[in-house]
């Protein structure tokens, strides 16, 4: 792998983890496997970076396909047949994060992610981009693959609906 | 006058939690750049659980289906249903000149060898 690309990755290491959470419904140690996986693409040269669009919006539309194959592996393992083949091989996840991560998310941070939990996942995917990443909304439809009318329509309603679950007086009223 | 910045409120939430996740990531590890793919993207494939558990359900049945069989010798449980008779099958004209059926026949009917 060149140089200069793993330079441009290793600058990005550390929000294409908090995207990758994300995409992983808040599971840091999920976002660790799903981050692993999509490295492992990119050495692989299963995934290439065409030059259609920027390194950055390609390589988070990379880690968004790696978290969705990871969760249909999860879902898998789920299963009824997944649970007695995990009985045997004996290998459980628990989704929970570490008391250690737990004591350092203070209280706002966990009560955005739950009203992002609430938000459906395209809403809550642009407003990921936008807000935490700091894409604009066509760099944001690149990643989600949606049209930029589409990705407008998610932006608008999901900050309406983020406000709305975050002021008190909605969280007084659930 | 101070202009406030859109969505403000919003992004310092977002960068509150940025800061967090940016704590909690793994440090930057250049040699998963390097190791060899094949190995660790190894994943079980999906039909062998599927197609294992199939045979051995099948085995399970018939195994149960063989186990549920007499283990005696059948031949020795059956009635016998051909087995040599004390009588005679059929009446004999000349050795059996009545049957117990002979009373309800009209006396007109009734055969009488000499």
């Amino acid at each position: 792998m060149e140089r200069e690309t793993a330079d441009i990755l290793e600058s990005l290491h550390p929000d294409a983890f908090g995207w990758a959470v994300h995409c992983c419904g808040g599971d840091h140690s999920r976002a660790e496997d799903v981050l692993q996986n999509a490295y492992l693409k990119l050495a692989s040269e299963r995934a290439t970076h065409a030059g259609s669009s920027s390194f950055k919006t390609w390589w988070f539309g990379v880690i968004r396909f790696t978290a969705h194959e990871e969760f249909r592996r999860l879902r898998y393992r789920e299963s009824l047949l997944g649970r007695l083949l995990n009985q045997f091989s004996g290998d459980h996840h628990d989704p929970r994060p570490s008391p250690a991560r737990q004591i350092e998310l203070d209280e706002q941070t966990l009560q955005l992610r739950a009203a992002l939990a609430h938000l459906p996942a395209r809403q809550s995917e642009v407003l990921h981009l936008v807000f935490y990443q700091d894409l604009t909304l066509s760099e944001s439809a690149a990643v989600m693959k949606i049209s930029l009318g589409s990705v407008r329509q998610h932006y608008e309603r999901g900050k309406a609906r983020l406000r709305s679950l975050l002021t008190p007086e909605s969280h007084d009223e659930n | 006058m101070m202009k406030t910045e859109p969505d403000g409120d919003l992004r310092t939430r977002f960068a509150a939690l940025r800061s967090v996740d940016h704590e909690l990531a793994p440090a930057w590890n250049p040699q998963v750049l390097q190791v060899a793919p094949k190995a660790a993207s190894w994943s079980l494939p999906y039909w062998l659980p599927i197609t294992a558990t199939a045979c051995l359900l099948l085995g399970f049945t018939f195994t149960k289906h063989d186990s549920a069989r007499p283990s005696e010798n059948l031949s020795a449980m059956l009635p016998e249903f051909f087995a040599t008779q004390g009588e005679p099958l059929f009446a004999s004209l000349i050795a059996a000149p009545s049957t117990p059926s002979d009373s309800l026949l009209p006396a007109h009917l009734t055969i009488y060898l000499p």
